[in-house]
């Protein structure tokens, strides 16, 4: 073959499948960096936050930003719509830095001017020790997603991830007659809850403490250098980009999370530098006019329960439900008036708190049992009993499901490892929802089954049990 | 820089391309200073750390060069002392903390050294023993600039092929050169292409299985390992002799021809063919000066069989500084003695059986190269022998589950891809390691196979170019 006629093929050939690849990721887009996503052809799943966020924000429509760490990620924007009136997108940055998630607000806020509202995690534990700005312990940070240099756009438009994981499966999930395309909701972005099934409660927290429950380290308090590290990270990162868009109102909040996450400042002696460091940041945040701060730590029943969480400071999705009803309702929200008595209330509670206590709780087993003792508080409806005997031959009748959230109940019978069937059907007998749950115990043990997809009358079939008891609706 | 990073490809090479053959047009010597100071940027891209070394080496080896060039009477000492250093340059920077740690277990005492291994010291190293053997031998010293060319020249300065003074440096002057070649060209971007496909797609998917392997010892039955063992032996066959393709191409798109490094070393019927097969620059350099010197097969079939350990202490020496790398230097010197001793004794062996033996004589003495300590190795080989567990690890199967071949167990309705890429990649490496013509042997072959091929081979590969990836040689 000739020289010329080698190097032609071979420069047209490489040309070409370089331009269907790139033509292809452009038009399909799975981060969303050229365009909204076709909705109508593929289906986008969201499952990739630091590759997928910064596209999300530029290129879908909204007027709300729900953001923050995994302490945010079990948000769920139908919630948020539905009490504030907005139509919300959620942005879960789990591990962030503040730099990190202030970065991926200006976007959203530059993108969208008519956003009105933000909400977002402060991350008390960043405060004195959280990272600079990008984590890069969290993988490569993409910064040709970032960025609008298109001279970088290589590195996704020819990438064997992006082409071959996402592209051609969403395109051949799309060519089968049962594909459904769409895009992962909001409510279903990052949450963590059905990786996290069954780690709620003990033993999981016991096995978190760093340190003796007995151990007290020397108080550290907040000196002058952590002082401006604090002011710094929470001026750059919250009051710039609230001061800069003062027609936005920032709800930010400090996460409620467990009280034995200072057992182990205790042990270490920076619980003083802790607390200084966070009323130090809330006065700093209080005097924005447009930020609305809240800390739901005073919330002892809650933070004081380890069902509420799958390790030191990951709460159960209704957590989130309910602050964001807190936040609507202003309630736990700090002013320029309370902030110095709560700091200074919590510190006194956390150093008398019977840490040891947290260990002999009951544990539930079955993770919602724990939301359907609060679902009163979110849903205002007050729990239904509905007896011992309310089950017949295996089903149980509920023409009020849709007003529930929960059906609780108590079985016996199976030996630890046996499971228990319970499926969840419409009134015209199509499955709602079926969950496996696992016997833990040799013994009664509580159950709770989801009834939130119920909008109407409902029938839920349990098969597995010997002996059931107390159920009742919440 | 690596070959296989974008810089290299979009940036890098594309920009020295045009400005050494623009500036050849104007100046032949500017040209060559050009392809100099990008060489230099090649070496220092990761940072300043090795120019120091680099640094004393080039001012030390060039001086000793000009002191041999210019007094005959003291050539030998200057020539003696300059390899001296170079060997002692080698010595401290790779094997002074193995050094330190063997005299603090033996004479319990507590010597520390910290040192940052220079990049590619070992191979840049020989090259400057290569040089000054070459200035004692013509009695001629080079120009400065012709000579840090010679070390500097890019394509082969972190991890080889070795080149010959006295065949590269005249290649670096040809003025018949200066222009671009097409054939060339074609030719050189077709080695990039293969080469830089079997280090993406080939090499580091095995190299994934290795490490997990090695990861999680305890838990690995001896099936995993059984698995692992060839692909350590295709993970380094195709890492660099990807290299060796690309490094080859590189400098041939420049109309420079670099030796051949791998010459098809799995279809050896011996271990002896497998060295003639096998990182042949460096079998090259020892033999040429070591083997030689010491007296080669010329003083006796004792001596020969002393010098040839000798040798291969030397390579295993040169590998590392660890037990691992002279143990398996000393077995593939005993290895080779056995061979000779046969042969001389007139015993044919079958080729089917010569083959067999010297693959699994290979795959064992790999083993023990990639272990982490003798003991490691020989923990591996019992738990091979006893064949306990026979299953292998889904995690194992799941390294060769890359995307390419996950898509292609959908498209196929393939249920368990882990398994089914697995066969794959040792299949295709298998074939690929025995039938077709190596890709130096056949790099002037220019159909319109190979044209396809190449294209498709460069886009595979660019696509898995962000993921890390580095040389194992880059290590040695």
């Amino acid at each position: 073959m000739k020289v010329k006629s080698w190097l032609r093929l071979f420069g047209l050939l490489t040309a070409a499948v370089f331009l269907f690849a790139g033509v292809l990721v452009w038009y399909v887009d799975p981060f969303f960096h050229y365009h909204a996503p076709h909705t109508e052809r593929f289906f986008y799943p969201l499952d990739n936050e630091r590759s997928m966020n910064d596209g999300l924000l530029r290129n879908l429509d909204y007027d709300a930003i729900l953001t923050g760490t995994s302490l945010a990620a079990c948000f769920k924007t139908s919630e948020l719509d539905a009490l504030f009136g907005v139509h919300a997108i959620k942005i879960p940055a789990s591990g962030a830095s503040y730099f990190e998630i202030n970065k991926l607000i200006n976007t959203g806020l530059d993108t969208h001017p008519d956003t009105k509202l933000v909400i977002r995690s402060i991350d008390r534990h960043m405060l004195l020790y959280g990272a600079e700005e990008l984590r890069d312990d969290l993988g490569e940070y993409p910064d040709y997603l970032y960025d609008r240099n298109p001279f970088n756009d290589y590195k996704y438009l020819f990438n064997a991830d992006v082409l071959f994981t996402r592209c051609l499966h969403m395109a051949l999930d799309a060519a089968r007659s049962d594909s459904v395309p769409g895009m992962t909701s909001f409510d279903d972005y990052s949450n963590t809850m059905a990786e996290y099934r069954g780690a709620f409660g003990l033993p999981n927290i016991e096995n978190m403490f760093h340190f003796d429950l007995d151990a007290v380290g020397e108080p550290m308090h907040l000196n002058e250098y952590d002082r401006r590290e604090v002011t710094r990270k929470i001026q750059e990162n919250v009051i710039a980009t609230a001061e800069a868009h003062p027609d936005v109102t920032f709800y930010c909040f400090f996460p409620p999370i467990s009280l034995g996450y200072w057992r182990d400042r205790i042990a270490l002696g920076d619980i003083y530098a802790q607390i200084e460091a966070e009323q130090l940041a809330a006065e700093l945040m209080l005097r924005c006019p447009n930020i609305r701060l809240f800390d739901f730590t005073g919330r002892e029943d809650i933070i004081s329960d380890v069902n509420q969480y799958r390790d030191l400071m990951h709460y159960g999705e209704w957590i989130n439900s309910l602050m964001l009803k807190w936040m609507r309702g202003d309630q736990y929200r700090l002013t320029e008036e309370n902030y110095r008595d709560f700091f200074a209330d919590r510190l006194a509670y956390y150093l008398a708190a019977d840490y040891k206590a947290l260990l002999t709780q009951e544990r539930w087993h079955c993770d919602y049992y724990a939301a359907a003792l609060l679902n009163e508080e979110l849903t205002g409806i007050p729990p239904r009993p509905l007896g011992d005997d309310a089950l017949r031959d295996g089903r149980l009748s509920l023409p009020d499901a849709g007003a529930y959230s929960y059906l609780c109940f108590e079985a016996r019978g199976g030996k630890p490892g046996d499971t228990l069937v319970i499926s969840v059907y419409d009134e015209n007998g199509a499955c709602l929802s079926t969950a496996e749950e696992t016997y833990q115990v040799d013994d009664w043990q509580r159950f709770a089954v989801d009834l939130r997809t119920a909008t109407g009358p409902a029938e839920v079939v349990i098969d597995g049990g010997e002996e059931l008891r107390g159920f009742g609706l919440y | 820089m690596q070959f296989n990073s974008y810089e290299f490809i979009l940036i890098f090479f594309p920009l020295l391309f045009a400005g050494y053959f623009l500036l050849n047009r104007w100046s032949r010597t500017l040209g060559r200073l050009f392809l100099t100071g990008m060489s230099a940027w090649f070496y220092l891209w990761y940072g300043l750390a090795s120019a120091p070394v680099l640094l004393v080496s080039l001012a030390i080896n060039y001086a000793a060069a000009a002191l041999i060039a210019r007094n005959e009477k003291q050539a030998r000492l200057v020539l003696t002392l300059d390899v001296a250093a170079n060997i002692a340059l080698l010595f401290y920077y790779k094997y002074m903390p193995f050094a330190l740690a063997n005299v603090n277990y033996f004479l319990n005492t507590d010597f520390r050294v910290s040192v940052v291994l220079p990049l590619g010291i070992s191979f840049f190293t020989f090259q400057q023993i290569s040089y000054v053997l070459h200035v004692r031998k013509t009695g001629r010293n080079e120009s400065l600039p012709d000579y840090l060319l010679y070390i500097l020249f890019f394509p082969k300065l972190v991890m080889g092929p070795l080149a010959e003074p006295g065949e590269l440096i005249p290649q670096l002057r040809d003025e018949a050169r200066a222009r671009p070649d097409a054939a060339n060209i074609a030719c050189g971007l077709k080695l990039f292409c293969f080469g830089l496909f079997k280090k993406l797609l080939l090499a580091d998917v095995f190299a994934s299985a290795v490490n997990w392997c090695f990861s999680d010892l305890a838990s690995a039955t001896a099936a995993d390992i059984m698995l692992t063992m060839p692909a350590y032996v295709f993970e380094l066959y195709f890492d660099f002799s990807g290299y060796s393709d690309m490094a080859t191409g590189i400098a041939k798109v420049l109309n420079i021809d670099l030796p051949i490094n791998f010459d098809s070393p799995f279809k050896a019927l011996s271990i002896h063919d497998f060295w003639k097969r096998w990182h042949i620059s460096l079998t090259t350099f020892l033999t040429r000066n070591v083997y030689i010197p010491l007296g080669g097969n010329r003083r006796g079939t004792l001596r020969q069989y002393l010098n040839m350990m000798t040798v291969f202490f030397v390579s295993g020496v040169w590998h590392g500084a660890n037990w691992t790398y002279i143990l398996w230097g000393l077995l593939n010197g005993a290895l080779s003695v056995a061979e000779r001793i046969v042969d001389r004794a007139q015993i044919r062996v079958n080729k089917a059986l010569g083959w067999l033996g010297t693959f699994l004589a290979v795959n064992v003495m790999w083993l023990l190269f990639r272990s982490n300590s003798v003991g490691q190795w020989l923990a591996m080989l019992k738990t091979m022998l006893r064949c306990e567990s026979l299953s292998v690890s889904p995690a194992l199967l799941g390294c060769f589950e890359i995307q390419e071949t996950a898509l292609l167990a959908r498209l196929l309705h393939i249920p368990s891809a882990g398994a089914a890429s697995a066969l794959l990649f040792y299949a295709a490496a298998l074939i690929l390691c025995l039938i077709p013509e190596n890709n130096f042997r056949s790099r002037d072959r220019l159909t319109p196979a190979n044209a396809v091929l190449a294209a498709l081979a460069f886009f595979f590969a660019f696509l898995h170019l962000g993921g890390e990836s580095v040389f194992v040689y880059f290590n040695f």
